[in-house]
């Protein structure tokens, strides 16, 4: 089965004098366990290419298939109840909830896939000693460092056993070693769990990391850059 | 707001808590005369010992109210009481509650509201300056601040030579023995005293009220109406800052997976979850404010009730729920995609 697939997928941002082409005919499939980059300069459309492999954005050609089974491109709540069970995110920043504790924010995916209380949290544990916090989970979220925070949103986007992990710059704000070591993470434990990651950067120290790299310019994937 | 209701209540009942207490089941007042704060004139002298004799009486305290000029100290600081004789300690009509020290048992004795004895810079044991009588401080009294002047209790016939209206009183409360239909008494009274009003307790209250709302009450109320406006504006404020503050956390949500409908039932909750713990903190700065000013400025008496600390929460959290409701709606538009958004 087959983590992320894209088959043909064109999408248009903007209206009128201000459109832009952000993805032409793009194909690209990420298997299970992989680590696919997703490299380019800005405004090549890599963000966009997230969006739309998430279902966020509704691509206007082209099709979108998680685990083998298309979005549906008409049923915002469809699509909503298939990306809170089947998609895991790692944002630039780590985006965690203010208000929360560090481990609440994990669980909050947990919650929206529809996971049971008791087992969301065991498994969110598991995580946590994985990636070297569980000592923090009872802080809030402005008690901790961006590298701290990016470990939770790390176990936020695996808690519920995502098919898909999208990640857009994760290691930019975070000095060399931290970004290295959550890189590191997120691959060994997404490999684990069986999702593929799909990793939107400028970063070229994540390199040897990648199972294959991906080139998107002008909204094109680049020949011979390992797209399928 | 909580200390605002309850300082608006606190002059409110300072006005009827005298004329209303327990025991005073109908006041007798000169023909025309309907309240104690504006009045004047005298009954005739046989007027207590007519009202004495009707059957269901069970006691007949005789009042005289004047204005009286009290002054103290090597300053003369001077104040003008609402001054009541009454036959002290025990008879009808004395204070309704000594907060320090007790109630006057001599004609050179007098009780006067703390909030005039904070104003003059006295306290039990003080001596006085009433009318060129030296009379000495023995109590405090509470619930007896009318705002615009506060009372002062003394001995009826020191009152007697004051007012030189010997046995002529200016009201005559009475007490009825338990079961006793008021109305009638009432109208067996008005029957041996033409020249007389009667009035039950309730009405009498009413009218002082009446009288008292003419006056002060108009200009509190503005005062306290215009802070409970602000609190609530500033509260409805609050709750749309904090409902636009969470636009790019909502996006994060809908990114996750979360419903239009679950993101603005949680944000809704944060926001009575923040104004809620606001209020408490308020109500817990509403009553430090009563301690202090009860010890530093006793002239502002706070009366509270349970009925105002469960109000204000829910009006607050109303207002909030209102006020945000916009911005809540708003959020439902929100596009996921600006969670990637650095």
């Amino acid at each position: 089965m087959i983590a992320l697939e894209l088959l043909g997928v064109s999408k248009v941002r903007g209206d009128g004098r201000m459109a832009v082409r952000a993805l032409r005919e793009v194909s690209l499939r990420v298997e299970p366990g992989e680590l696919a980059l997703l490299e380019g300069p800005s405004g090549s459309g890599k963000t966009t290419l997230l969006a739309v492999a998430a279902g966020l954005l509704r691509p206007d050609a082209g099709e979108v298939r998680i685990g083998g089974q298309a979005l549906p491109l008409d049923d915002v709540e469809a699509r909503r109840r298939l990306r809170a069970r089947s998609v895991g995110f790692v944002f630039q920043r780590s985006n965690l909830l203010p208000g929360l504790g560090a481990l609440e924010n994990v669980l909050v995916q947990a919650a929206l896939a529809g996971i049971e209380a008791g087992e969301a949290e065991r498994r969110a544990r598991e995580l946590l000693v994985a990636l070297g916090v569980a000592h923090l989970a009872g802080r809030l979220t402005g008690g901790l460092s961006a590298g701290e925070e990016q470990r939770f949103a790390v176990a936020r986007g695996l808690v519920h056993a995502p098919l898909v992990v999208l990640a857009d710059e994760p290691t930019a704000s975070l000095d060399g070693t931290a970004g290295r070591s959550v890189v590191e993470l997120l691959l060994a434990l997404g490999r684990e769990r069986g999702a593929g990651i799909l990793v939107a950067t400028h970063d070229h120290r994540l390199a040897p990391f990648a199972t294959r790299r991906l080139r998107l310019a002008d909204g094109h994937l680049e020949a011979g850059s390992g797209a399928s | 707001m909580v200390a605002l209701t309850a300082a608006y209540r606190g002059a409110t009942t300072g006005v009827v808590a005298y004329v209303g207490q327990g025991g005073f089941d109908l006041w007798v007042a000169p023909r025309g005369i309907d309240n104690l704060v504006r009045s004047g004139g005298q009954l005739p002298a046989d007027a207590e010992e007519a009202v004495r004799d009707v059957p269901g009486v069970a006691d007949v305290g005789p009042l005289l109210r004047t204005f009286a000029a009290v002054e103290t100290g090597p300053a003369r600081r001077r104040l003008t009481l609402l001054a009541i004789g009454y036959r002290g300690p025990d008879g009808l009509g004395g204070p309704p509650e000594v907060s320090t020290g007790r109630r006057p048992a001599a004609r050179d004795e007098i009780a006067i509201d703390r909030a005039a004895a904070h104003q003059l810079g006295i306290g039990p044991g003080a001596t006085v300056d009433v009318a060129g009588d030296a009379m000495r401080v023995v109590g405090l009294t509470r619930r007896t601040n009318l705002l615009a002047t506060q009372f002062a209790f003394g001995d009826y016939a020191a009152a007697e030579d004051l007012l030189g209206a010997f046995g002529r009183p200016s009201f005559l409360v009475v007490r009825l023995f338990p079961g006793t239909d008021a109305a009638n008494v009432a109208a067996a009274i008005s029957a041996r005293l033409p020249r007389a009003s009667v009035f039950r307790s309730g009405e009498f209250v009413r009218n002082n009220v009446r009288e008292i709302a003419s006056g002060v009450l108009p200009m509190l109320s503005l005062v306290t109406g215009l802070g409970v406006a602000v609190a609530i504006a500033l509260v409805a404020l609050l709750a749309q800052g904090l409902a636009e503050d969470r636009r790019g956390d909502v996006a994060v949500l809908f990114a996750l997976g979360a419903s239009p409908r679950a993101v603005a039932a949680g944000v809704l909750a944060h926001v009575e979850k923040v104004v809620l713990l606001g209020t408490g903190a308020g109500v817990l700065a509403a009553w430090a404010l009563s301690l202090a000013l009860e010890r530093l400025l006793p002239t502002v008496e706070l009366d509270w009730k349970p009925a105002d600390l469960a109000m204000t929460p829910l009006v607050f959290a109303a207002a909030a729920a209102v006020a945000a409701l916009g911005p809540v709606l708003r959020l439902r538009r929100v596009d996921p995609v600006e969670a990637f958004r650095p």
